[in-house]
C-alpha cells in the first residue's frame, strides 16, 4: 500500500505515524526532514515538476516494496514557499519486521534525496537568493 | 525546422533568466545531447548554465530521458539540475 503526496502545506508527522499504526504491524517507523538554512535566510523556494515528483516517488516507492516485505508506505514532499525549521519530507513505513521497516525507510529516504524531482532555492531577506 | 518548447527547473530558471522558451530546432538537433550542444552554442546565457553537461537531467512530453534519447516528434523538453531539497 502506498500513498504519495506532493504538497505545497504543512502536514503532521503524528498523524501520519497514527495512519501506519492502525495497520498493527510490529514496526512503524518515519522520518521528517526539516529545512535547516544559515542565519540570513529568510525562507526555501522548492521548486518541483509536479508530473514527474509523483511518478519518481511512485517508483521509488515501489522499488521499495520490491526489495522489501512492506505493509504500507506512505511520503510526503512539500514544494512552494518553506520556512525555515518547518518541514519538507516525510517517509513513514510500516512492516512486520523492524529491521527491515528501518532498512526501507533509510533507504526511501536516500533516494529521494538523489532522485526526486524538487529544487531548493535559499532566499534571503533582500530577496536575492542562491540555489542549493 | 522543428518547433519546441524548452521549461527549465531550478537554477536553470535564473541563470537562464525565464522559465520556458519556444525554440525551432534546426534539422541537426536530433537528440538530447544535440539539444544541449545547440543551446550552449547560441551564447549567454545558456552557454554558462549548461556549461557542465553531467549537471542536468532532462524529460521529454514529462517523461525522464536520456541523452542520446531521440527529440523526434518531441513537442515539449524540461531541463533538470541536480535535485535535493534535504
Amino acid at each position: 500500500m502506498i500513498d504519495i503526496r506532493v504538497q505545497a502545506g504543512d502536514f503532521d508527522p503524528g498523524r501520519q505515524l497514527a495512519r501506519l499504526g492502525e495497520l498493527k504491524k510490529t514496526a512503524v517507523t518515519g522520518f521528517a526532514g526539516q529545512i535547516e538554512t544559515d542565519e540570513d535566510v529568510e525562507h526555501v523556494w522548492v521548486d518541483h515538476h509536479a508530473g514527474l515528483a509523483r511518478s519518481e516517488l511512485q517508483a521509488i516507492a515501489e522499488e521499495a516494496e520490491a526489495r522489501w516485505s512492506l505493509a504500507a508506505i506512505i511520503l510526503i514532499h512539500r514544494h512552494g514557499r518553506i520556512a525555515p525549521g518547518e518541514r519538507a519530507l516525510f517517509v513513514g513505513v510500516a512492516a512486520p519486521d523492524v529491521d527491515q521497516a528501518l532498512a526501507a525507510c533509510a533507504w526511501l529516504v536516500a533516494q529521494i534525496r538523489t532522485r526526486a524531482p524538487f529544487w531548493r532555492k535559499d532566499v534571503l531577506a533582500d530577496g536575492t537568493g542562491r540555489w542549493r | 525546422m522543428a518547433a519546441l518548447e524548452i521549461l527549465y527547473y531550478g537554477r536553470f530558471r535564473d541563470d537562464i533568466g525565464r522559465d520556458r522558451e519556444h525554440v525551432d530546432l534546426p534539422s541537426h538537433v536530433l537528440t538530447v545531447e544535440d539539444l544541449l550542444a545547440w543551446l550552449r552554442d547560441r551564447g549567454e546565457p545558456h552557454a554558462s548554465a549548461l556549461a557542465r553537461s553531467e549537471d542536468f537531467r532532462a524529460a521529454i512530453a514529462g517523461e525522464w530521458a536520456e541523452r542520446g534519447d531521440s527529440l523526434f516528434g518531441a513537442v515539449e523538453v524540461a531541463l533538470f539540475p541536480p535535485v535535493g531539497v534535504l
